[in-house]
């Protein structure tokens, strides 16, 4: 029985929400694991403060409380020393606009950026702060103000981290199709 | 404009996030400017991509009573402040404000629900409910602009126990209505906004089919909602509606 009476309500965003939320931690983390064990830790958060506060966003709210727990576990994995999460540097000119790249036919590169796989191994290869903006973004759908609050950096931030993650994702793309070519 | 600042804007345009002034300079350019043309191609594709063909990581099976599990364990542990019971009266007082706004139904012949329930059922074959996934208020309307010529307002009601799940366009007696989603527990509702000649006309609610439908009129526009959940339910989402 449930003891009180926010109990029903949080269970509703939470279902609401959960897709959402399972999706942004097992992009952040290496395994279903992982992410589940950052989730965990995530819904208690939320639980705790839902009384005090009821966010305005449900779903953002939600989201930042999971991407912290999964940077969270992230650098206790570190301490333990293991990487859950990937953290390259960008190669130097990774964030370079792809306008000014030789010619080639514009159908063609077209046809690389739909290539699913390349896509995938390409975000996968992103810093998660560029990562999580782009699917924020474009899978999850939030505004750049929930974006940013959910990162927890200001609204410039967003735009540039997600104007890199773009070129860096179109610029990947492209060389990885070179190198198989 | 240069390509340099188009360049720089293509993307907060494609993501709607532009004031309408900048919005109209970036389509002017990208139109004439091919290089430019390819960028916005490029981000779409990229969009689509990512949108269609991405691996989903649905949660798997059992994951979301695991997480419940754990959410009542923590609330059986907690003492109980004596604010909850405010919120509870609001929420006895919000409803006695509900059963007061119904007051009249349809009568026999008058304003026969048949087109929007069957836009209702219609909504429910696979495939066919949203246009536009989001619980987003921010997402969905922005949607909306530029797909009718006008404005639908939009709200969440998820802490009221109604998320919203997205929108739609859908036609209506031969006229593009936009159609709003909102869950309550397994069940959908459909709320039709479009416009109307008569700014206000009251409320009317009734049954067809085993729907519940409520239809009303404020600030010109038309409301419609049709659903399966009970006649409680629908009121309190009818009056969440209509306070403003």
């Amino acid at each position: 029985m449930p003891a009180s009476t926010s109990l029903p309500e949080f269970e509703q965003v939470l279902r609401a929400h959960l897709p959402a939320a399972n999706h942004l931690a097992r992009w952040l983390t290496r395994t279903q694991a992982d992410a589940e064990d950052a989730l965990q830790e995530a819904v208690l958060r939320a639980f705790r403060s839902f009384d005090r506060f009821r966010p305005d966003s449900p779903r953002a709210w939600l989201l930042r409380l999971v991407r912290n727990c999964c940077y969270d576990l992230h650098k206790q994995r570190e301490r333990e020393g293991e990487a859950a999460l990937e953290e390259e540097a960008l190669p130097p000119d990774a964030a370079s606009p792809v306008l000014g790249m030789p010619a080639e036919s514009p159908e063609r590169r077209l046809m690389r950026m739909a290539d699913a796989r390349a896509l995938e191994d390409a975000l996968r290869d992103l810093p998660p702060e560029y990562r999580e903006v782009f699917l924020l973004r474009e899978i999850e759908g939030l505004a750049y103000k929930e974006i940013a609050d959910v990162a927890g950096v200001p609204i410039g931030t967003v735009m540039s981290r997600l104007s890199r993650a773009r070129a860096q994702l179109r610029a990947s793309i492209v060389a990885g199709e070179k190198e198989t070519a | 404009m240069t390509c340099n600042d188009a360049n720089r804007l293509i993307g907060p345009w494609l993501d709607d996030e532009l004031d309408l002034r900048s919005v109209v300079e970036v389509e002017g350019h990208v139109a004439r400017c091919p290089a430019c043309g390819r960028e916005r191609d490029e981000i779409l594709a990229l969009r689509e991509t990512a949108r269609e063909r991405l691996p989903r990581f649905d949660p798997p099976a059992g994951l979301e009573e695991r997480l419940l599990g754990t959410v009542r364990r923590a609330d059986a542990r907690r003492p109980r402040p004596a604010r909850r019971w405010l919120r509870e009266a609001g929420l006895m007082a919000a409803a006695a404000a509900a059963a007061i706004v119904v007051t009249s139904s349809f009568r026999s012949g008058e304003e026969p629900p048949g087109e929007i329930v069957d836009a209702h059922l219609r909504s429910l074959q696979p495939g066919h409910l949203v246009d536009v996934a989001s619980s987003d208020q921010h997402t969905v309307k922005p949607w909306f602009q530029g797909r009718i010529d006008f404005g639908v307002p939009v709200r969440d009601f998820a802490a009221e126990g109604f998320p919203l799940v997205g929108g739609r366009l859908d036609m209506i007696d031969g006229r593009p209505v936009a159609a709003l989603v909102y869950t309550r527990r397994q069940h959908l509702i459909n709320v039709f906004v479009g416009p109307v000649a008569e700014r206000d006309r009251p409320l009317r609610s009734g049954s067809s089919r085993g729907l519940r439908v409520a239809t009303w009129a404020q600030g010109g526009l038309e409301y419609r909602l049709v659903t399966d959940v009970n006649e409680a339910d629908a009121d309190q989402l009818v009056s969440l509606l209509r306070a403003n």
